[in-house]
Formats: structure tokens, sequence, C-alpha cells
């Protein structure tokens, strides 16, 4: 049924369900009369598909739901290629030096 | 090794330190650690097999290359709350995560492993506000301060080198009023760079005859923006850039000839006797190998605990030692909130002379405001899966899209989804994220309790439960303001408040408070030889500051009494 709604619908269906308004009573077990655990699942379930996607696990490819011992990168992820995240990187030049030492502060308390 | 003098429970923020300091004094020392240990030649394997040996007391075991294979830099092999090898769970993924019952909107951060949750942990190393200590907990600042100074030359910390994110940061910073306050003490109001446990860079990187991967097995950070994943950059692994206590300590620890380690073991009971003095003395430890489910009891002379801020009081509960209606009691987590500034070219390159920030480099947090009194406000730049989740997908508001909107001084505030996730994300590298970091009033209702319904291997399984007083609800208020203001000064043209749920835990402390589970030598009032070493012995949340530095000058200074004492 759910899957049949439109997008604005299923919003407000996460939405009502993240905020109880709903009969919890005429929830299926484990989420009958369960608020809090309808509140975990339904707040998971928005960040872990966008921790999915945006992460490196679509490229696992047709890996990507093999044990993790077992899957393998087939390519760089797409996302990252939307978004211009360049990926796994050696390092950076971008130093712009330091605005602080801490051998600065120590000069300071010998002062005072 | 047989009949140790003590037993530390967990390898993480405090525990490596105890050990290590115990070892130095000539104690000998058994540390038993629930997780994985990554980057030891023992287990080269070690999320697939338990490997041949049980423990690992020689520095030789300690294998850097190993380690880079391990930690891939990934953020979904690292990371993943149910999968990733930094998780809360058994070294073994193919497992379900160790199960905590948090009956709400709920992120619970914490790693199992040597290296405990310091293994992801950005390094940040921060003195507590002292006015935050004095006349509150039962010891002073000034009494800690030697302890600081010691755990700051071992990791080592410095200020945190300055790079896109930082510079924009001091810019807005400057443009709001503040000032630059150089202290490791702080008693103002000002901004500063982050004093970080992560070595600086290497005198060749902007060198280009040098090429970043060759930097990457050099001393010294290479700003790469992975801490949050683990970072295995330097030449060997006691010299990794970021100083996680499994690269600090520990090896450390392991120098002394008197340290022994010994991971995948988790401590379900701690053992006593009556005792004429305090009432129960700590004997030793039940515990069980994860692999194989073997169970057994080791005797020692003292046991530390140091299992962090919720698996320390559900083992004394689990353990059923006395009762002390403070135990598990007075959970703290900085009540946190995030907002995110978008940019455009035009300012940036004014500013930066850059056309793109790229919060992804550098150090993940290096720059910071304290403002004693409500807290404290810091740049945070994660890799992409991890912002999208926390900035745009945890709320307690809902939906940005379904929301009655009120105010102008957001443009959006909650989870995005859509089109409007896609743009945000499409912004990434033009952003600027400050996290709130609120100054928590310790209540008793907050607290970790043991589930009457639910329990694993290890036993009841931790109930949690946290809603932040009128207090902290105010600071957090002021202070995602003052953080809006620093993004308008510094230029955003659009900004997202995330208004994270208060079940955000990353910050965990004071559920074993000094004063009311244990004594100013962080030893637990009803066990004798039952020392607490961990973010749990905290008497309030510091005013803010980031816990683990507080937590490492504590335990060195609870090693020292605990052999005045115990062992003269
Ligand atoms: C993303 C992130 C970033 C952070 N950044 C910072 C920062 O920059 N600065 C800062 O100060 N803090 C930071 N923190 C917090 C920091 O990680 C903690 O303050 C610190 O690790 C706490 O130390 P601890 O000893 O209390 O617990 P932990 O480091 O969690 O150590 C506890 C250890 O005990 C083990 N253990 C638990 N139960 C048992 C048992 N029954 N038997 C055997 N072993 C057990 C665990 O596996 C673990 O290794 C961050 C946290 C997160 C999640
Ligand atoms: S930025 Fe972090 S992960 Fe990268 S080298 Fe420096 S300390 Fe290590």
């Amino acid at each position: 049924m759910f899957s049949r709604l439109s997008r604005k619908g299923r919003v407000r269906t996460l939405s009502a369900l993240e905020n109880l308004e709903i009969d919890l009573y005429l929830l299926p077990s484990p989420f009958q009369n369960n608020a809090g655990l309808v509140k975990y699942v339904t707040d998971a379930l928005n960040r872990l598909s966008m921790f999915g996607y945006y992460s490196e696990w679509p490229a696992y490819g047709s890996t990507r739901l093999n044990q993790p011992e077992h899957r393998r990168l087939e390519f760089f992820p797409l996302s990252w290629n939307q978004i211009g995240y360049p990926g796994v990187s050696h390092g950076y030049r971008d130093f712009r030096g330091f605005l602080l030492k801490i051998a600065e502060t120590r000069v300071k308390n010998e002062e005072s | 090794m047989k009949n140790p003098d003590v037993i530390v429970i967990g390898s993480g923020g405090g525990g490596a330190v105890i050990a290590k300091e115990l070892g130095e004094l000539g104690i000998r020392v058994l540390v038993l650690e629930a997780g994985p240990w990554y980057g030891n030649k023992k287990w080269p394997e070690p999320n697939k097999n338990r490997g041949e040996a049980k423990v690992s007391s020689n520095a030789v075991d300690l294998d850097g290359s190993l380690y880079r294979q391990q930690l891939t830099r990934l953020e979904n092999d690292m990371n993943d709350f149910v999968t990733g090898k930094f998780r809360w769970g058994s070294a073994d993924r193919r497992r379900t995560p160790w199960f905590r019952n948090l009956p709400d909107r709920a992120v619970l951060w914490q790693t199992a492993g040597v290296g405990g949750s310091t293994l992801h942990y950005y390094a940040n190393s921060l003195r507590a506000f002292p006015q935050a200590i004095n006349n509150e907990w039962p010891i002073n600042y000034k009494e800690l301060i030697p302890y600081y100074e010691k755990v700051e030359q071992t990791l080592p910390v410095e200020f945190a080198p300055t790079t896109s994110k930082e510079a924009l940061f001091y810019y807005g910073a400057e443009k709001a009023g503040f000032t630059l306050n150089k202290t490791l003490d702080v008693t103002r109001v000002g901004y500063r760079p982050q004093p970080n446990a992560i070595l600086p860079p290497n005198e060749h990187l902007m060198d280009p005859n040098y090429s970043l991967e060759e930097l990457s097995h050099m001393e010294g950070c290479t700003l790469s923006g992975h801490c949050g994943q683990g970072c295995p950059y330097g030449p060997s692994l006691e010299k990794m850039a970021k100083r996680s206590t499994n690269v600090s300590y520990i090896p450390l620890a392991m120098k002394t000839g008197n340290v022994t380690i010994r991971p995948n073991t988790f401590v379900t009971k701690v053992l006593t006797v009556q005792s004429s003095g305090r009432g129960r003395r700590a004997i030793g430890v039940k515990c069980r190998d994860t692999w194989t489910g073997e169970i057994e009891e080791i005797r020692a002379k003292v046991v530390v605990m140091a299992a962090g801020c919720v698996e320390t009081p559900r083992l004394w509960l689990n353990s059923e030692l006395p009762k002390n209606q403070w135990v598990g009691r007075g959970l703290t987590n900085h009540y946190m909130d995030m907002v995110t500034g978008v940019f455009d070219e035009k300012t940036l390159m004014d500013v930066l002379g850059s056309p793109t920030i790229n919060p992804f480099v550098g150090h993940t947090s290096g720059a910071r405001l304290d403002y004693p009194g409500l807290g404290m406000i810091e740049n945070i730049g994660e890799s992409p899966g991890l912002s999208a989740q926390t900035l745009f997908g945890f709320s307690q508001d809902g939906y940005n899209r379904l929301r009655l909107s009120d105010s102008n001084e957001w443009d959006q505030r909650g989870r995005l989804i859509g089109s409007e996730l896609d743009k945000a994300m499409k912004d990434y590298r033009r952003t600027l994220t400050l996290s709130i970091i609120t100054d928590d009033e310790v209540q008793y209702r907050n607290r970790v309790e043991l589930d009457p319904h639910v329990i694993d291997e290890h036993g009841a399984v931790p109930l949690i439960h946290y809603t932040p007083s009128q207090k902290s609800r105010k600071r957090r208020e002021q202070l995602t303001k003052i953080a809006t203001n620093i993004l308008r000064q510094a230029g955003a043209k659009q900004i997202h408040r995330a208004d994270l749920p208060p079940n955000y835990f990353i910050h965990l402390q004071s559920t074993m408070r000094m004063g009311f589970v244990v004594d100013t030598s962080c030893e637990a009032y009803q066990v004798e030889r039952l020392y607490i070493a961990d973010n749990s012995a905290d008497y309030n949340s510091l005013g803010g500051p980031n816990p683990t530095l507080t937590t490492q000058a504590l335990a060195t200074r609870t090693a020292e009494k605990m052999v005045q004492k115990y062992f003269q």
C-alpha cells in the first residue's frame, strides 16, 4: 500500500508514524503499543537510506548485498561524482599555516 | 598473563591510558577488550576469524601496513552502524550489533575495539572550562593541570593547522565580533584552533616534489580528512597522525613490559566478596570470548572499569553490586545541533582565494569558539554519507517540506528529501558546517538502566533515556543563533538547521559521577579495589568541551592514587 502512495503521501505517512499520529494498538508486533520503537525505526529508515546513498555502498555493485567481508568496489560511487567528492585520498595540499602553536600559550603562562 | 595485579575492562579513551600509567609504575596489567584489534599481526583478519593467539603484549606485534589495509577510509566499510568495522558489536561482522534499547529517534555512537571510541574520534583534546570544575566537582581545576599537561605531551596535542574551512570560520567569527583566545585554559569567550591529538603536517606537504602517497607514509598529518574513518597515515603504527589510544597509549603500555591486552573478550560480571571496609571488595571478573562463547573467571588485586558511559553502569548493575541510586544516572550528551551554510563562488574567491571550501579537507574539526556558560561551537567536515545522514536526515523537527514555517532565521530546517536533498548535497563542496555543543546540565532522570525484558549473551541490555533540561535547551538555542550569525557574517547565502533530536550520543558522560558513585580517587564508594577510568566518572559535562582529554588526565591521576593506596 505504502509503495502506491505519491511521494508526498509517503512523506506524510512517515511523518504521521514518527509523530505517533496513529493508533499504536493497530500496529503489528513488535510495533504494537511500542511508541519508542516506532520512532526509532521511522527515523532510522531516513538516516540509513541517506547514508547508504551518499557513501560508497552503491558502488559495491553486484556484491553490495554480500556479507561485508565479501564486498568489492566495482566502480566509483555515482553520488560522489555528482557532488564532487574525490573519494579516498592520501592527503590534500591545503595547508594555510598555524594560527596558534601550543608553545605560545606556555610562554604566556610563564609571564603571568 | 596469570594473576595480573590489575584488570582493566575496556581499552578506549580511558582504559588504554590507565594501563600504560600502571605499567610504567611496575604494576602487571591485563586489559580485556570486547572488540577486535586492528593493526596487530596476531589478528591478520580480525573480522574473519578469531586468529591463533588470545593475547598480545609485545609492541613488535603492531603493524602499520596491516592497519592501513584494514582501515580502508571508506565511510560505509568503517562507520556503518550495523556492519562497519567501527560499530558497537563483535569482531565478526556477520553477527548483528550488540543491542541497546533507545526508545526514541536516536544515534548512539561508540566503537568496540582496541582504542574504543577513539578509533573514530576527531582527536579534539580539550581541557574542561575551569568554571565548570571549580566549586562544582569535588576536586579543583588546578589539581588537574599537571595531568592535562602530561597527557598533552604524551599524545601529543598541538593546535590544528588552518585549511579552508578553518580560515572561513575564523573570518566569520572575527566579523561576528569575537577575538582569538590564545590559551588552553578558557575563562572567556573567544575562538581558537582546536587543540588536537594529531601530529602537525609534514614540512614537505606543500612541496610538489613529494607525492601525496609518499607523504602518507611519512610522519605528520596529510590533511586527508579521514579522521572519522580512522587514520592509517604515518610511517608505522605508533606514528599514525591521529592519536587514537590504540596508536598512542597502547604501544607505550606494551613497551613497559607489564601490560597484556586481550581483544574479543567481553566482561559480563565483576566478582566481589564481602569486606569490612567499604562493604564489598573486587576480586576479579567473569568474561566471555566473543568468538567461541567460552566463559572464564580471572582474578586480580584491583579491577578498573573503563567500558564507557553505557557499559560501565550496565556492568555494575549486571554484577549485582551494592545499590547506589546514582549508578547510571546523570547521563549528559552535550545536547548537540548542527547548522550548515552554503556559500557562493564569488564570496569564497574573495575570502579564501578559491571557489570551494571542500569541507572534507583537513582535520575533521579544526576550529572552535568557546563560550563558557553556554558551551561551544566547532566546525566539522565529515565525508558525504555521514554528512547527509546527520545534517539532513536526523531531526526532531521532522521534514523541512512539511514544516509550517514560523521564522526566517533558517532557510531550511529538519530533514531534506528529493530535490531539496539533491541540491543540498550538490552544494556540499561549498558548505561550512558548525556543530553546537551545549554545556549540558546533569539531570537525575537521564539514565542508563537495565532493560527488564531484553537479555543478550552478556546479560540484561542497557535501556537509555535522555531529555535535556530547560536550561540545556535554552543554551542550545542561544548557541545555535550565535553559530548561525557566524555563518551569515562569513557570507553564507543559505543556512540549514538540522535541529538534531536529543538522543544524539557522541559525547556521553557522567553516569557514574565522582562524589556520588566514586570518590575523588575514582574508587567506588561501596566496593573497594574497584575503580572507574572512563567518561562515566565525570561529575558534569565539563561546561561543553569535548570529554576525552579530561578522562585521560583523570585516568593518569587515578593510576597514581591507586598505586599509592594498594601497591606500596
Ligand atoms: C564521531 C565521534 C567523534 C568524536 N570526537 C571526539 C573528539 O574530537 N574529542 C573528544 O574528546 N571526544 C570525541 N568523541 C568522544 C570520544 O570518542 C569519547 O569521549 C571517548 O572515546 C570515551 O572514552 P571512554 O573510555 O569513556 O569509552 P570508549 O572509548 O568508548 O572505550 C570503552 C571501551 O570499552 C570496551 N568495552 C565496553 N564494554 C566492555 C565489556 N563489558 N568488556 C570488555 N570491554 C568492554 C569497548 O569495546 C571500548 O573499547 C567523539 C565521538 C564520536 C562518536
Ligand atoms: S586529516 Fe585526519 S585522517 Fe587525515 S592524516 Fe590528518 S589526522 Fe589522519
